[in-house]
């Protein structure tokens, strides 16, 4: 699971909980991370969370991932401490509005959000106020399937406990006192990035196979293809070496590998 | 079942998305401008949604009934369709709606009474002839009525034109609509088959072959006009075995006087649909079949297609005249 998160004592209940460390050597953003899990820190404000966005999205490799924006905001009617999903994100300036799916059941309110410019001290309607979750959604997006991409948020601030008689010292607090909630979501959302599929293809035998004989674009595509097949209709992948071997070039091989799969290409 | 409602603000206030604001009192209601901020975007993942559907409620403004190709049909000349929802109950691997659309979630256009005056006008556009209404192109006509009530409030509309022919398609076995009803002759309930060893493979969600068949009859009994859809015709292992069992057990359970049509249909779906479909199952064995581009379609290959039909058409005609069998033919 991946987080953008604007500010490090926001994240710093999350970065002891999971254990990560901070990553060493140059980078634009602070990460933090282990195994399984990576945190950048954006700083506050729209332009920051795209720019943390847009670099965590280059970290990625080809599997689908998870990246949750967490992080503190107001609220026209939750109380400060609860914490929500936002299920509508929007900016007064922008006619995008964005819908995060929402597949996953949690035992916490869903709420629409609104992403400011400059910290809001209105809280007008009942909805959420952050100054990120827009941005992040918006870069987010271009590169990942949506259901993986959500923002949630803990309520700092609202018409009882303004903005302006927040204590920063308690940034931390409020998010460290929700983390179990963090950690259901966090489950919900990587089941759904762990059920996105795969391509069965065995790329060790692809490449095995390229090293023998050239192909060129097309025929990479359809040498793709007829190992899938292959191994969707559990052809022995033993008998594709003798083809290999005997088949004078790229063509030839594609042509007796489709041959050799087809009887299996029929539903049992 | 439904935990999550978005709806066009123009609609809020819209009689049949107050009724579904009640009875879906503790879904998140989220209001939007217009449906396609939520059903269009790229990068919805439309087998991850199908785990939880979302409805969406909205008007469709544009136009509403639309012509169908003219190698479809059954037996009509003018034949028209329209979609008073997009997307379906069920999740069945072939269903070209998981090519079209980017989102699965549910899009309900509550403004019906705006189908029907189309409907209106192109019936007495041709007042001499039948027009055909195909309705479940888009969704299962029938599967979600008890939410939608669509064909509640078409049936009395369709009473008072008879040279409007509607199609019903269902692989529903949810018919209490019907049966709390006078049957109307302009109605055709079609139900979609294929053999029960395939939709257990490829048909999630979707009711077993016996009681479609069973609720088929008693919608028959009752005086109902019904169809038999075998579209698409699925290649698979036994092919002639199963299919001939399948119409057997039909036309065993039902009097083929009572039956409408049969139409059988090649799988073909659209080359972007196909491409899509992979990617969204690259593990399923039916999109790694004996298929092939032919033309803007991907069919299986033609000597298969061919045989399907000529194998099924075999096996109907020991049920029913020739003049009751259609064939729905690939747009190449």
């Amino acid at each position: 699971m991946n987080f953008v998160i604007a500010l490090q004592a926001e994240a710093h209940p999350l970065i002891k909980n999971l254990k990560l460390n901070k990553k060493t050597g140059k980078t634009p953003f602070p990460v933090f991370e282990n195994r399984y899990h990576r945190i950048v820190i954006s700083g506050i404000g729209e332009i920051r969370s795209a720019a943390a966005t847009g670099y965590l999205l280059g970290l990625f490799t080809a599997k689908p991932e998870a990246i949750i924006n967490l992080g503190l905001a107001g609220h026209g009617s939750l109380k400060k401490g609860d914490i929500f999903i936002a299920n509508r994100i929007f900016k007064e300036s922008d006619k995008a509005v964005h819908y995060p799916p929402q597949l996953i059941n949690l035992p916490f309110p869903r709420s629409s959000l609104q992403t400011c410019q400059s910290p809001c001290e209105h809280y007008s309607k009942d909805i959420g106020y952050d100054m990120e979750a827009h941005a992040f959604c918006s870069v987010a997006y271009q590169s990942c399937t949506r259901e993986i991409v959500q923002s949630i948020k803990v309520v700092s601030d609202n018409s009882s406990d303004p903005l302006s008689s927040f204590d920063p010292k308690t940034a931390s607090n409020l998010i460290e006192n929700q983390l179990d909630h963090i950690h259901m979501a966090i489950e919900g959302i990587e089941d759904l990035a762990k059920s996105l599929p795969t391509s069965p293809v065995k790329l060790k035998l692809i490449e095995k196979i390229k090293a023998t004989h050239h192909f060129s674009t097309t025929q990479s595509h359809q040498l793709e293809s007829c190992i899938r097949h292959a191994c969707i209709f559990g052809f022995d992948q033993e008998k594709i070496e003798p083809i290999l071997s005997s088949s004078s070039n790229s063509s030839e091989f594609i042509k007796r590998l489709k041959q050799a799969i087809e009887p299996l290409q029929i539903i049992s | 079942m439904i935990d999550t409602i978005y709806y066009e603000t123009q609609v809020e206030e819209h009689p049949r998305s107050i009724e579904l604001f009640k009875r879906f009192a503790h879904a998140s209601r989220i209001p939007c401008r217009h449906y396609k901020e939520v059903f269009n975007p790229i990068g919805q993942n439309f087998s991850l949604q199908k785990k939880k559907p979302s409805l969406i409620l909205a008007k469709n403004s544009g136009k509403l009934v639309h012509p169908v190709p003219n190698t479809y049909g059954i037996g009509g000349k003018k034949n028209y369709y329209f979609s008073h929802m997009l997307n379906c109950l069920y999740d069945c691997r072939y269903c070209f709606l998981q090519g079209m659309y980017p989102s699965s979630n549910y899009l309900l256009f509550v403004n019906y009474e705006d189908f029907f005056d189309e409907i209106k006008t192109k019936t007495e556009d041709s007042p001499n002839q039948k027009s055909w209404f195909f309705s479940g192109y888009d969704c299962d006509s029938m599967a979600l009525e008890k939410i939608t009530g669509f064909i509640s409030s078409a049936l009395p509309f369709f009473s008072k034109y008879p040279s409007a022919q509607l199609e019903l398609r269902t692989k529903s076995v949810a018919t209490q609509v019907l049966k709390g009803t006078a049957p109307l002759s302009n109605v055709i309930t079609a139900f979609s088959f294929t053999p029960q060893e395939i939709s257990d493979q490829l048909e999630k969600n979707v009711p077993p072959v016996n009681s479609r068949i069973q609720a088929m009859k008693e919608i028959a009994d009752e005086g109902w006009q019904v169809g038999v859809r075998l579209d698409p015709l699925i290649d698979c292992a036994d092919f002639e075995i199963r299919y001939s069992k399948l119409i057997s057990q039909i036309f065993t359970t039902l009097d083929s006087k009572t039956i409408h049509s049969v139409s059988l249909g090649p799988f073909r779906l659209p080359e972007p649909f196909f491409k899509k479909m992979e990617n969204l199952y690259p593990e399923e064995p039916i999109f790694a079949s004996k298929l092939q581009k032919r033309g803007k379609t991907v069919s299986y290959y033609r000597e298969i297609e061919n045989q399907q039909l000529e194998t099924c058409k075999q096996l109907l005609l020991e049920y029913l005249p020739t003049q009751k069998l259609f064939f729905c033919e690939p747009d190449e």
